[in-house]
């Protein structure tokens, strides 16, 4: 227990002294997955909508494998990248391992499915009534769509911070194309494990501390953007 | 003048089972409609194949005096000419204001007019003070109100009125009543009213229209067929015989 | 409500303590129980190149033969190896970090630090050989070259054995290297082997993980056998005047075991018939 206490304790203490070997860190993760989830979601969002509201042929089939691809196992995915990326694999000629851009290709191939499945599942739980009192007030059918779109923004905003909250956490991909080169490739949850490997559980603990923080800011952020549509949710009462 | 509808030999088929068959249905314009019947008789069905919401398996649909085509501009063209009011009417997520703004703003109204007429269409409704309220946080009667400022808000030729006041208080239910009846007398607009309270389309319709197991059975004047029911299913249905 | 989720805290809980005993009964089952008694285990704390190069899965059965201890393995490097060691988590560590050994003797966690083995590293790098050291035989010279080419350089970064090795080496050439060209990659030694092998790099590897992956990678050696280049191994008990739940005297069992000439033997003969050489040197006792 003194061990514990006394790890959050140092690991505070470097959060507060501004250690640059952190913030460095930080500021790479947040760049990789924060551009991870932009494209992802640039992708996502249109593509699971168009899933949920289109009778695409396949599109069953898609959004099946949409599903299974969301508990992708990071490392799996990082696996995939790597195969692509290696000097002998197809996209070897561009030397893109070990570098930012690699750990951003692998975590877009987990936010992507996360991100779609979400979309389309928010927009699916949409009821007939959406689009009916839409094109009754005169709305084109890209625009009925659109309002679909707008009445499912909060499950989108959650499929946002799902992905979001996976990407910042997550280790086996960014490790394994990313390789943890200091100063480059370096992220909050690489330089947990090396950390602990090199036996400074305290720095461990305060990188950790850290990424706890950022996990907090972003549902504190979406909490502030959407607080009139959160006002409602009051919960189910248990009584 | 061109009837506004006009149904032909209609058929609407889910699986097996035929849900709607319609001979022959002219409906000329300006006065109250109601299509009356049990639940189940197909009444829903057939507004919402009026109201191009949903496409008949047979038959020729005229809708203001256009054969449809199922085109999407043909659709989009006629569908802006008429509103609906359902059962519990659905409201978008955000204020009053912005739902009865919407019909406007698909349109691509200017923002003034669109001010103009929201708050027009809510002092008719009574509902001014509500402008700014969320949506979602009205009561059922409110939000029926409202509704029905939405569907006025983009001057319809037609609306349609499905069970308006089913799911409210009996208060509101009169007020909406007496807006049904002035909507109708002062500003021309056809109303079709689908419902199966008896005592609101006798005091509301001037025809009615009586479904049964999705057929026409009988139609004609309200207060005719309200008095001397020809068809033995009405006259069930009238007497309160009939459980619905 | 309080009650409920009381009562499914306590269910949860059941499962899980059942669960343990399950997994702890199909753990034992398999194993043939020479005596009744509870089963004797050894924690070791290890580097990676012990059990990647597959010396212990060698030893260990053997001892367990000798002595009834199983030991269970668990490969770190160096560096938390000895910080488990600091915290008295294991019995007994098999590490090579010489400086670091002494200092954790030093400050009283460990006792009778005995020499076991060694091994060497080598400088491996690209064939084209952008530094141009092949063939050098000071590895001081070597590394000057390569850090005024700017050759890409591959460092462990996280105080294994094969780090702080590659760290005495820039020292002792007085280098301090620094810039894009110095990859400190936080990784294990495969993974910096490949890493290497990916970005045409230099890199400090143990002769053992070399062997035993080369075939699946193109670097070369291009230094070797210089002195500043041999690894020892020690063997160190941690000190149960510090943590008594520490199994001392298993831990002096295998302190005993591994310097003896039969456990020396199967170290001397270890690899040759793979690789057709000796991976690990014996240095506890003389072997002909």
């Amino acid at each position: 227990m003194e061990i514990i206490i006394q790890g959050i304790k140092e690991g505070l203490q470097l959060i507060f002294s501004m250690d640059p070997k952190i913030i460095h860190v930080t500021l790479v993760s947040l760049q990789v997955s924060l551009t991870a989830l932009l494209i992802a979601a640039c992708l996502g969002i249109p593509i699971g909508a168009a899933l949920a509201l289109k009778d695409i042929p396949g599109r069953r089939l898609f959004l099946n494998l949409t599903y299974t691809f969301m508990g992708l196992p990071p490392v799996l995915a990082g696996l995939i990248v790597y195969l692509f990326l290696t000097t002998r694999g197809p996209f070897g000629q561009f030397q893109l391992l070990f570098t930012p851009t690699a750990m951003i290709c692998a975590q877009i191939l987990l936010g992507f499915p996360i991100i779609c499945g979400l979309t389309a599942r928010a927009v699916m739980s949409q009821r007939q009534e959406v689009y009916d009192t839409a094109v009754t007030l005169g709305a084109s059918r890209r625009q009925a769509a659109w309002a679909i779109i707008r009445e499912s923004r909060m499950g989108i905003i959650a499929a946002l911070t799902t992905a979001l909250g996976r990407l910042v956490a997550e280790v086996g991909a960014v490790m394994l194309v990313g390789g943890n080169i200091e100063g480059s490739t370096r992220v909050l949850t690489t330089s947990i494990v090396l950390e602990t490997r090199m036996g400074e559980d305290s720095r461990a603990i305060g990188i950790g501390i850290v990424l706890l923080l950022i996990s907090f800011s972003i549902i504190m952020i979406i909490n502030l953007l959407e607080k009139r549509s959160f006002k409602n949710d009051a919960g189910i009462q248990i009584t | 003048m061109t009837p506004v509808f006009k149904l032909h030999n209609i058929a609407k088929i889910y699986g097996k089972r035929e849900v709607l068959h319609i001979d022959q249905l002219t409906i000329p314009g300006r006065k109250i409609y109601a299509i009356l019947g049990p639940n189940g008789s197909g009444k829903t069905t057939l507004m919402r194949v009026m109201a191009l919401l949903t496409r008949n398996d047979t038959g020729t649909v005229d809708v203001l005096g256009e054969n449809i085509r199922w085109g999407k501009e043909q659709l989009l063209k006629l569908r802006r000419q008429m509103a609906m009011v359902t059962q519990t009417a659905f409201m978008f997520e955000g204020t009053v204001y912005t739902n009865v703004a919407y019909g406007l703003k698909v349109r691509g109204a200017p923002e003034s007019e669109i001010r103009n007429t929201v708050e027009n269409c809510l002092e008719l409704m009574g509902m001014s003070a509500f402008i700014t309220a969320d949506a979602r946080n009205l009561s059922g009667g409110e939000r029926q109100k409202v509704a029905i400022a939405r569907a006025l808000a983009i001057r319809p030729r037609v609306l349609f009125l499905d069970e308006p006041t089913a799911n409210i208080d009996p208060q509101s239910a009169v007020e909406i009543e007496h807006h049904i009846q002035f909507i109708n007398r002062e500003m021309g607009t056809t109303i079709i009213l689908v419902t199966h309270n008896l005592f609101q389309a006798r005091r509301l319709a001037d025809e009615v229209y009586f479904l049964w197991d999705g057929r026409m059975v009988e139609q004609g004047n309200a207060q005719n067929i309200f008095d001397h029911p020809q068809d033995e299913r009405t006259r069930s249905f009238l007497s309160g015989e009939t459980v619905f | 409500m309080k009650k409920k989720s009381l009562a499914l805290i306590l269910m949860l809980l059941f499962a899980l303590v059942s669960l343990a005993g399950c997994a702890k009964e199909a753990e034992k089952t398999p194993a043939p129980a020479p005596a009744p008694a509870a089963e004797k285990i050894l924690k070791m704390a290890t580097t990676t190149s012990t059990q990647d190069s597959g010396l212990l899965d060698a030893l260990v059965p053997e001892f367990k033969k000798d002595t009834g201890y199983t030991i269970n393995v668990i490969a770190v490097g160096s560096g938390q190896a000895m910080e488990m060691g600091s915290k008295g988590d294991v019995d007994v560590l098999l590490v090579h970090s010489r400086a670091a050994e002494d200092k954790f003797v030093a400050d009283g966690f460990g006792v009778n630090r005995k020499d076991v083995m060694h091994n060497d590293f080598v400088l491996i790098g690209p064939a084209d050989d952008p530094a141009k050291i092949k063939g050098e035989t000071d590895v001081a010279q070597a590394m000057t070259k390569i850090l005024k080419a700017k050759a890409t350089f591959l460092s462990r970064g996280d105080k294994s054995g094969t780090h702080t090795k590659e760290l005495s080496l820039w020292t002792k050439a007085n280098l301090k290297p620094e810039g894009d060209w110095y990859k400190n990659v936080g990784k294990g030694m495969g993974d910096t082997f490949r890493m290497a092998d990916e970005m045409k790099g230099y890199t400090l590897i143990d002769r053992a993980t070399y062997l035993a992956l080369k075939d699946k990678y193109k670097l070369e050696i291009v230094v070797e056998k210089d002195s500043p280049m041999l690894n020892p191994y020690g063997v160190i008990a941690v000190n149960k005047a510090k943590f008594a739940n520490v199994d001392y005297d298993g831990a002096m069992k295998f302190v005993e075991w591994i310097t003896a000439e039969k456990a020396q033997k199967m170290i001397a003969e270890f690899g040759k018939d793979k690789y057709g050489q000796s991976l690990f040197i014996p240095d506890a006792v003389a072997i002909k």
